[in-house]
């Protein structure tokens, strides 16, 4: 029965303290290769960060295109709006030309 | 140094012309002078876009507040001094203009706290005196209209100076062509604007001519259709105006600034050669302009050019 018996868990102080690594000796051990913890938290930390850097593009594509949507200047290519003031200025000559050789009192 | 002083020397002929041929248009051809200045205005933006080619910065200048406030002050400015040169003449007017040294100085002080140095406080008492004698030369009868529009103008070209120096496209514009993109579209805008407003104007003074009765000055559809209008301010924007816009951007780009501003201080002096060759060729009549008013001009250039020397030296320490 005796024999049987499971053997109860002696602590030995001293062979534990032969498995305790010097504080140096484990940071040392910590810097070469981070334990998965300490990896996980880098990533995720990693992770967090570029959800708010995108999360902080994202305000600010929302903030400029809630501006241009305000803005009574849509937003157009630049060649066309160039070609738009041209035609838009001719336009203004042009009619002022004929209507004041139709109309017009010398 | 010498392509720069010929450059700032083409503009002060280019504006001393435009100058003289907006005092022969008002005067001979009897044009709207808000309808004048608009059109010529909207002409040379037109043929400034057209030089400068498609580009970048349209946009953002369109959607730029400063661009507004800029062309309108812009477009104010022509119109007062083309209101002035009804009364005065091209000389006096530039002479008169010099009204922006001591506003300048002012204004700079109160509101930017900026102290002017002791060749400012020297330059500034002979061209106040120089100011105050031209101003008591004009004619009684009409100096009261005449100082009026002269100081507006003053104040305008000051505003409008302010302004500039502040509008982001036109300082991130380095080039000429972008400089002549963004000018154009300043300008165009806000003169396209001014004309459709006063043709909602001449709409509604030809629906309810009791009730502008006040306003006078406001155009009429005649105005509109005046040939003369349309001509001078068509031949104006098209040769003198894109012409002196465009060697005043060469000029401040290539010249030091000391040296545009020494020499952009003798533009009443070249106006006055200008309207004296006009009046030679029976164009113009300077009966208006006496001796004096050239001799008072001159104390006002002096003090200008003590100023313009005092801010080299200060440059240079």
């Amino acid at each position: 029965m005796a024999k049987n018996r499971p053997q109860a868990k002696v602590i030995d102080f001293g062979t534990a303290r032969k498995h305790v690594k010097p504080a140096t000796e484990a940071k040392a051990t910590g810097t070469s290769q981070p334990k998965p913890f300490l990896e996980t938290w880098l990533k995720n930390h990693e992770d967090s960060q570029s959800v708010v850097q995108e999360n902080l593009s994202l305000k600010q594509q929302k903030r400029r295109l809630e501006e241009e949507r305000d803005s009574l200047i849509p937003s157009i290519p630049e060649s066309t709006l160039y070609y738009t003031a041209i035609f838009f200025g001719l336009i203004i000559t042009m009619s002022w030309l004929i209507g004041s050789l139709l109309w017009g009192k010398s | 140094m010498w392509l720069g002083i010929v450059l700032s020397l083409l503009t002060m002929f280019f504006w001393a012309l435009s100058d003289v041929l907006l005092k022969v248009a008002s005067v001979h051809f009897d044009v709207h002078p808000v309808l004048f200045i608009s059109l010529t205005s909207l002409v040379s933006a037109l043929v400034l876009l057209l030089i400068a080619g498609p580009g970048t910065r349209g946009i953002n200048t369109l959607r730029s507040p400063h661009t507004w406030s800029y062309g309108t002050m812009n477009v104010v400015q022509d119109m007062s001094q083309m209101f002035a040169l009804v009364y005065v003449t091209a000389t006096v007017m530039n002479f008169m203009n010099r009204l922006t040294i001591p506003l300048s100085l002012l204004l700079s002080f109160i509101f930017l706290r900026r102290k002017p140095n002791r060749y400012d406080l020297i330059g500034v008492i002979p061209v106040m005196l120089g100011l105050w004698f031209i101003g008591t030369n004009i004619s009684e009868d009409i100096r009261i209209p005449a100082l009026f529009w002269l100081v507006f103008s003053a104040v305008a070209s000051i505003l409008c100076a302010m302004i500039g120096e502040t509008h982001p496209e036109s300082l991130a514009a380095n080039d000429i062509p972008t400089k002549a993109r963004v000018t154009g579209y300043v300008v165009m805008t806000c003169s396209a604007c001014f004309l459709l407003a006063m043709w909602i104007m001449a709409a509604a003074k030809s629906a309810m001519p009791e009730a502008i009765q006040g306003f006078g000055w406001l155009p009429t559809y005649e105005d509109f259709l005046n040939p003369s209008t349309f001509l001078f301010a068509v031949a104006l924007g098209f040769t003198v105006m894109p012409f002196a816009l465009y060697f005043f951007f060469q000029a401040t780009r290539v010249a030091k600034n000391e040296v545009f501003m020494m020499i952009s201080s003798l533009l009443p002096f070249m106006t006055f050669a200008m309207e004296w060759l006009f009046s030679k060729a029976g164009l113009l009549d300077i009966y208006q302009l006496k001796t004096t008013d050239l001799l008072f001009g001159t104390l006002i250039v002096a003090g200008a050019l003590i100023m313009v020397y005092g801010r080299h030296k200060h440059q240079q320490t």
